[in-house]
């Protein structure tokens, strides 16, 4: 293989993305009653607030996911003294867990750059009166999209113009249509 | 300091003292159960177990570990389906993660880890879950989580050789 003037032959670990379904989890949310009891809860919402990504030693495709998540509900709201109110709240939690989130063969990029397109449901996991904790069953679900290098090698000639890879870093890491990687 | 003459039979090695890093782990989190279509009722919790566990090096956070934490809630039900209804019991099992940081710089784990969890369990059930058929339950664990660790100085040890043959492993 001849390679042209301005092109530099060298093998290489293809880059690539795409997404993939993670195993929903289920995690817990606790709220905090202060001095009333709780009853009649009604789910109106639940949303996923931030999803952070850790690479894990040994776990090449793997992550270390945290989801914090908003669980807003309705209830009703019965005080020591008789009186009860219909009130709105929002409980705040989070799950941390280990997922998949790149192809076979291929490696997940150090630092993590993933895109994660994650849900929640969350179902009423009752009231406790004796430490007046209100908790709900929140199950997370969907997929995430991380950066990923393959484990293959190849050779490619690679276009090294002067400015340019510094210029775009990114430009190798864009998802695209380079996975799965040519053979 | 010189080291000065070093006994026959012996070398002199610069080496970090291992120690056993030690912190607390205290998780609540969910175990599920999908129930195949049963609707479940009268659930009790007759054991719970904390007694499978996997340690893992974050590459970015050094200083922790990460505890993956088998976690198995036996027990108890009365199921009914299509009018039918009969006792029984089972096991819902689980992964719970925690995330400890149990050493500060330069201080670091021993590669590939070494680590031990001590952990007892309790678990409690949540009111069943018609819509999706699913059984859930509270569970909280607690108890340590122990790894090897290498302090971040050096020691200047004298090894001789009797004592080279008996530690190495």
């Amino acid at each position: 293989m001849t390679p042209r003037a301005e092109c530099e032959t060298i093998c290489t670990e293809l880059a690539g993305s795409g997404a993939m379904p993670i195993v929903p989890v289920s995690g817990l949310c606790q709220f905090q009653a202060q001095g009333h009891t709780i009853s009649d809860v009604v789910i109106t919402g639940c949303a996923v607030q931030q999803v952070s990504f850790q690479p894990v030693a040994g776990v090449p495709r793997g992550a270390l996911m945290t989801v914090s998540y908003d669980v807003h509900f309705d209830y009703t709201a019965a005080f020591p003294e008789g009186a009860s109110i219909r009130e709105s709240a929002v409980c705040s939690g989070s799950v941390q867990f280990i997922q998949l989130v790149t192809p076979s063969r291929s490696v997940l990029l150090t630092p993590p750059q993933c895109t994660p397109d994650l849900h929640c449901r969350a179902t009423d996991g009752g009231f406790d009166p004796a430490t007046g904790t209100q908790s709900f069953v929140v199950l997370v679900f969907g997929s995430v999209d991380c950066v990923s290098c393959s484990s293959r090698r190849v050779v490619e000639n690679v276009q090294l113009c002067s400015g340019a890879p510094l210029a775009e870093p990114r430009q190798d890491a864009a998802p695209g249509p380079g996975w799965p990687p040519r053979t | 300091m010189p080291i000065g003459p070093i006994p026959p039979g012996c070398i002199a090695i610069c080496a970090p003292a291992a120690f056993d890093a030690v912190g607390d782990i205290q998780l609540t989190g969910i175990c599920s159960q999908a129930t195949g279509g049963l609707t479940l009722s009268n659930v009790a919790v007759t054991a719970c177990s904390a007694s499978g566990f996997d340690f893992l090096l974050l590459l970015e956070n050094p200083e922790s570990v990460a505890v993956v934490i088998v976690v198995q809630v036996q027990f108890t039900f009365h199921a009914t389906i299509d009018g039918f209804s009969f006792d029984g019991s089972a096991t819902c099992l689980d992964f719970l993660t925690a995330v400890r940081q149990l050493v500060t710089s330069p201080d670091r784990f021993a590669e590939p880890l070494d680590c031990a969890a001590d952990l007892t369990c309790s678990a409690v059930p949540v009111p069943f879950d018609a819509e999706n058929s699913i059984q859930s339950f509270i569970v909280t664990v607690a108890g340590t989580a122990t790894c090897v660790a290498c302090s971040g100085t050096f020691s200047v040890v004298a090894a001789c050789a009797e004592a080279i043959r008996s530690s190495v492993r």
